[in-house]
């Protein structure tokens, strides 16, 4: 067998509530800055008062042809403008690349695009499906519109994994880079779930944060007073590549990929269970070849739901032990909301940049610590300076699955 | 090949092309407009809706042009 390679990150890109650059999202994560807002015209049956961390202001013109737009699903939109940024973030042009791949995570694919076509056809008489009903509506449509215009002609999966979807996309890319079958690979997630439907189905699980008088203030990780999910939508690409490969070409580094672990609960579909999320945890740093002392931030998962959160810090609080006081934790999901499959990318898009920059993400609207949870440092409303070596970044879905990173900074 | 059906084609064509429609003339090629064969297919759909026709699957190759296309639906409409 031949020797492991290094993977290294070498571009970021995203679009999401926060703006449709790296830069914007960045500003927004690290002032603990919310983007919420009422929905007021989404139409989602039986939601009162909707609301979501949507996308305003994305025109796909700037990344497709205006000819393209229309019959592009929206979360192969958002999948092309955030890869396109990271690909231009990591000084790559676009010719064919037999070793560069593409993994994607979704967890809704083309449900926007589904919903319309059966809305249409269900309500008005003799209305058919439109020929491009299949395209736009396949899981993996951002998988292959990435490759095509970014010339990407390697591996190239679509991995529906509910909300740890892109963190498995990342992770799965990682392995191939790290075994030498690939060169480079554009990994991320994309979902575009702020539709009536979605919407209104998660509002019958009873996980959606009411809107209250300020929307911003809905969604609160790990804080006491927390209510719950707000829902959020966009991409988040990275590309990766072995340190070969960035050496050869003159590419900086923003951090390195150390360690992936992926395991299933085998247990509730819906519940998340201590001892598979801290295992989950342990093998992405055994993979690492770390030990928990390493480790100087976590990005949680941290949906704002009661069960999650008090699963996952008592996870890190059994997993860590007396190193989890000195642990950063955070979750940046109050700011940009749950994008579902691409929240894994959001977050790690985030972490890398913790790492790159001595920054660690606040939880934003975290007000009061729950008695009921282990007394880990939030990381409350205003980040913190922290040059730390080694960030965890956390997902678990739907499914009993969970997927967690280990990442390093850059000597 | 009547004015009004070269009108409401040329309409549906530009439309999905994202052209003006004075650029889409009586003898311009299909392809060289830039429909695929996906696209073909759409331009198909939105015609049967428009013009309440059923274009059978061995007619589409011969809706080359925007020409073709007008002769096609007025004799399948039997005008």
């Amino acid at each position: 067998m031949s020797p492991a390679h290094r993977v290294v990150v070498t571009g970021l890109g995203q679009v999401s509530a926060l703006g449709t650059d790296v830069a914007s999202f960045s500003d927004a994560v690290f002032a603990g800055r919310p983007s919420v807002r009422r929905l007021d015209a989404l139409g989602a049956p039986g939601v009162e008062d909707p609301i979501g961390a949507s996308i305003v202001g994305f025109d796909p013109s700037a990344w497709l042809s205006p000819r393209a737009v229309p019959t592009t699903p929206r979360a192969a939109q958002y999948a092309l403008a955030a890869a396109a940024q990271a690909f231009t973030a990591a000084g790559l042009e676009r010719t064919d690349r037999p070793r560069g791949g593409v993994f994607v995570g979704t967890g809704f694919g083309g449900i926007a695009e589904s919903e319309e076509t059966y809305r249409a056809c269900f309500t008005q008489p003799g209305q058919r499906p439109r020929p491009l009903a299949i395209p736009t509506a396949m899981a993996n449509a951002a998988a292959g519109l990435l490759a095509s215009e970014l010339r990407l002609k390697g591996e190239n999966l679509t991995l529906t994994v509910a909300c740890s979807s892109a963190t498995h996309a990342i992770g799965q890319a990682f392995r191939l880079l790290r075994a030498g079958g690939a060169d480079l690979m554009l990994a991320g997630g994309t979902d575009a779930p702020l539709t009536p439907i979605v919407v209104a189905a998660w509002s019958a699980m009873r996980v959606l944060a009411p809107a209250g008088i300020d929307p911003t203030r809905a969604c609160r990780p790990f804080s006491r007073d927390r209510q719950g999910i707000v829902i959020g939508e966009g991409a988040g690409f990275l590309v990766l590549e072995t340190l070969d490969h960035a050496r050869g070409r003159g590419a900086r580094p923003l951090a390195e990929v150390v360690g992936y672990g992926a395991n299933a609960d085998a247990g509730h579909v819906t519940h998340p269970d201590l001892s598979g999320v801290k295992s989950c945890m342990a093998l992405a740093l055994a993979d690492a070849g770390l030990g928990p002392e390493a480790v100087g931030y976590v990005n949680a998962h941290g949906t704002g739901t009661a069960a999650n959160d008090s699963t996952e810090a008592r996870a890190i609080a059994e997993l860590f032990g007396a190193h989890a006081s000195r642990l950063l934790v955070s979750s940046t999901k109050a700011v940009h909301g749950h994008a579902m499959g691409a929240a894994g990318a959001l977050e790690t898009v985030a972490t890398v940049l913790a790492l790159a920059t001595g920054q660690i993400p606040p939880t934003a609207n975290f007000v009061e610590a729950d008695p009921d949870l282990p007394p880990l440092d939030f990381v409350p409303d205003g980040g913190r300076k922290a040059a730390i070596e080694v960030a965890l970044k956390s997902s678990f879905a739907f499914g009993g699955n969970n997927a967690v990173l280990a990442l390093r900074r850059m000597g | 090949m009547t004015p009004d059906t070269f009108e409401r084609v040329r309409r549906i064509v530009a439309k999905y092309l994202n052209v003006p429609a004075e650029s889409v003339g009586e003898d311009s090629k299909l392809e060289e407009l830039g429909f695929d064969s996906l696209g073909a297919l759409e331009l198909v759909f939105e015609i049967e809706e428009e013009f309440k026709v059923s274009v059978p699957d061995d007619r589409i190759p011969e809706f080359n042009t925007v020409r073709a296309v007008c002769d096609g639906i007025e004799a399948l409409r039997g005008t």
